[in-house]
């Protein structure tokens, strides 16, 4: 079996929201993501991609964000218990992260050479002028016209897909082998998303970085994860290569948000949907967090929430199956 | 790992852009040129004309009228008025230009600290800021002054410490606005150390409207010295200021029948304060990021 780069076990993330209560962000969640493999996480807003991804940088708040338990080995140390010290030398350098929003990622007042280049000499030995190198390098393999002429830009003077592409550019500089996009293309418009999907999946083949892709779009799984996570109210309900939750769906989750694609090749007048919303952390279901939503909802349901079962390498966590 | 601190590049096309939008401001050009020349004045006049502030000239005597001698006439004790008006400004514009340097050096620090990390340092730095502002500050620097004793460094330090509180608060809600934007977090998740991250990524993104202030504050802190010396508190003879020069108003005749005597000093005032703030607006509109920023 291929080695794991990632290894997340029985994690849970808890917020502090005043006046001494806390709240369960995330709870359970285990997984692992293979060397040179690209994991998606998927689910509505507020299901727990955000807060896992930021735990794995341990970039939670710091007045109200607990570890309440569990372990994140990273290359095989466990990076839970480590100091912000030497965080510092992993995120970067062995984890990048791409933001949602790239009109705002970059900082406005330093031209984009100025931003790679520091990040580049932050985490690697080299001279001005190999800095510079490897800059033009980085921007021409993300596709960038001019690269020379954009060095010298700021970032107002360019577009939101550019912008997007330098943050690529800029992540993967340093070489990390783990690169966690939050919704990397939420921001951009259609066709710009489908380049800089493109653009992912041709530098992760290229480089051999693993990815985790947070995102709430099917499509952008379907094209470049391996294997699919589906969170849900901050557990993880369904887990199976990607080709088995687009072909099997077992979680009712999981066929919910797959239903609610819109299709090309069928005529239909009303989109399915998910009745109802996420409920909020404070509000959460004693059992089955997905319970108020879910069509084959039953007693049990209600009040005991079901564990992860394993059905050949398709992991799901629902009573049907139990 | 530590990002290493260099010299960066300024901004040049914003600076530039900034530069022609002052430029263009009639006010402010009035404002910057009327500083610089009175600057200019203050200092090289005494040298030029071997003025002499300090000394009673016996034959003309006191309260004389403006002559060919004393341009502007002489005092109470018949000191020229010309030569106390020159030295007096120097001193206005020591006080002026200094204490608000005073002000930042305490304020934007503690603002970007308070900004930044929140929690226990906000609190104590936003209250303890609130406490200064609940005090009358021409009561509390009049306390002040009166047990550590008047002189020109106690104005300065004086008058530059009670102006950190604005300075703090402007620069504490720019940095908490600034710290949420996504640069900042991917500053963080590129492994930078909070220092860096403070001093190079939010900094000078928050400190255009501290140059703004400033400005504000330099005509503030001419009329606090003005007031204080006016009351006889502040600056001490036999130094002339503008407020001691002003002061022989509080005789009724001087008032009256007199008015070379504090007429200058008090126009000079009004001037000198006019144009820091004519200044301060013309940066204010040049660097205003609501309507220069494209993002």
């Amino acid at each position: 079996m291929a080695e794991n780069l990632l290894e997340v076990k029985d994690l849970e993330v808890d917020f502090r929201v005043g006046d001494g209560k806390v709240v369960t962000a995330i709870k359970d969640v285990n997984f692992s993501l293979i060397k040179g493999h690209t994991l998606g996480i998927v689910g509505e807003s507020g299901c727990g991609k955000s807060v896992t991804a930021n735990t794995i940088m341990k970039l939670l708040p710091k007045e109200s964000g607990i570890i309440a338990g569990g372990q994140i080995l990273f290359d095989g140390k466990d990076i839970v218990p480590m100091s912000d010290e030497e965080m510092r030398n992993i995120r970067g350098k062995h984890i990048g992260m791409i933001f949602q929003e790239p009109m705002t990622s970059l900082n406005p007042v330093y031209r984009i050479e100025t931003q790679m280049t520091e990040m580049l000499l932050a985490h690697e030995k080299l001279t001005k002028k190999e800095a510079h190198e490897r800059c033009l390098e980085m921007l021409k393999a993300v596709g960038i016209p001019e690269p020379e002429r954009r060095l010298r830009e700021y970032p107002h003077q360019l577009s939101g897909g550019m912008r997007q592409r330098i943050m690529i550019a800029m992540v993967l500089s340093v070489k990390p082998e783990l690169i966690i996009a939050d919704e990397p293309t939420t921001a951009l418009d259609v066709t710009i998303q489908a380049q800089i999907m493109e653009l992912m999946g041709k530098l992760k083949e290229e480089m051999g970085t693993s990815i985790i892709l947070i995102t709430h779009d099917m499509g952008v799984i379907a094209d470049i994860a391996d294997d699919v996570m589906v969170m849900y109210g901050g557990n993880v309900v369904e887990q199976a290569p990607v080709a088995d939750i687009f072909e099997h769906p077992l979680h009712p989750y999981t066929q919910g948000l797959l239903a609610s694609i819109p299709r090309m090749d069928m005529d239909v007048e009303t989109l399915a949907a998910i009745e109802g919303t996420v409920p909020s952390l404070a509000e959460m279901p004693t059992g089955c967090h997905f319970s108020t939503r879910c069509p084959y909802c039953t007693e049990k349901c209600r009040s005991e929430n079901p564990a992860m079962v394993d059905q050949g390498g398709h992991k799901v966590a629902c009573w049907k199956y139990e | 790992m530590e990002m290493t601190a260099k010299s960066v590049s300024a901004p040049k096309k914003k600076e530039s852009q900034a530069l022609k939008s002052f430029r263009k401001n009639k006010r402010a050009m009035f404002g910057a040129i009327f500083i610089i020349i009175e600057t200019l004045l203050v200092i090289l006049l005494p040298i030029i004309l071997h003025t002499d502030p300090n000394t009673s000239d016996l034959l003309s005597g006191k309260y004389a009228s403006p002559s060919a001698a004393h341009w502007l006439g002489t005092d109470s004790i018949g000191r020229d008025l010309f030569a106390r008006l020159l030295s007096g400004g120097k001193v206005s514009l020591l006080v002026g230009l200094s204490s608000p340097l005073i002000s930042v050096a305490i304020g934007l620090p503690l603002g970007l600290l308070a900004g930044y990390y929140r929690g226990v340092i906000e609190t104590i730095v936003m209250r303890l800021a609130d406490i200064f502002m609940s005090f009358p500050s021409m009561i509390l620097i009049l306390c002040l002054v009166a047990v550590v004793g008047p002189s020109i460094t106690t104005i300065i330090v004086v008058i530059g410490v009670m102006g950190w509180t604005q300075i703090a608060k402007l620069v504490y809600g720019n940095v908490v606005s600034i710290r949420s934007k996504e640069y900042i977090e991917s500053a963080r998740a590129a492994g930078c150390s909070d220092a860096y991250i403070i001093f190079r990524e939010i900094l000078p993104n928050a400190i255009s409207p501290v140059w703004v202030l400033l400005s504000f504050r330099v005509g503030g802190a001419i009329m606090t010295e003005s007031g204080l010396s006016f009351l006889g508190v502040g600056i001490q003879a036999p130094q002339a200021s503008w407020g001691n020069i002003i002061n022989a108003a509080t005789d009724l005749s001087v008032l009256m029948l007199r008015p070379w005597v504090w007429m200058p000093a008090g126009v000079l005032i009004v001037m000198t304060v006019v144009s820091f703030n004519f200044i301060g607006e013309g940066i204010r509109d040049a660097l205003d990021p609501k309507m220069k920023r494209v993002d």
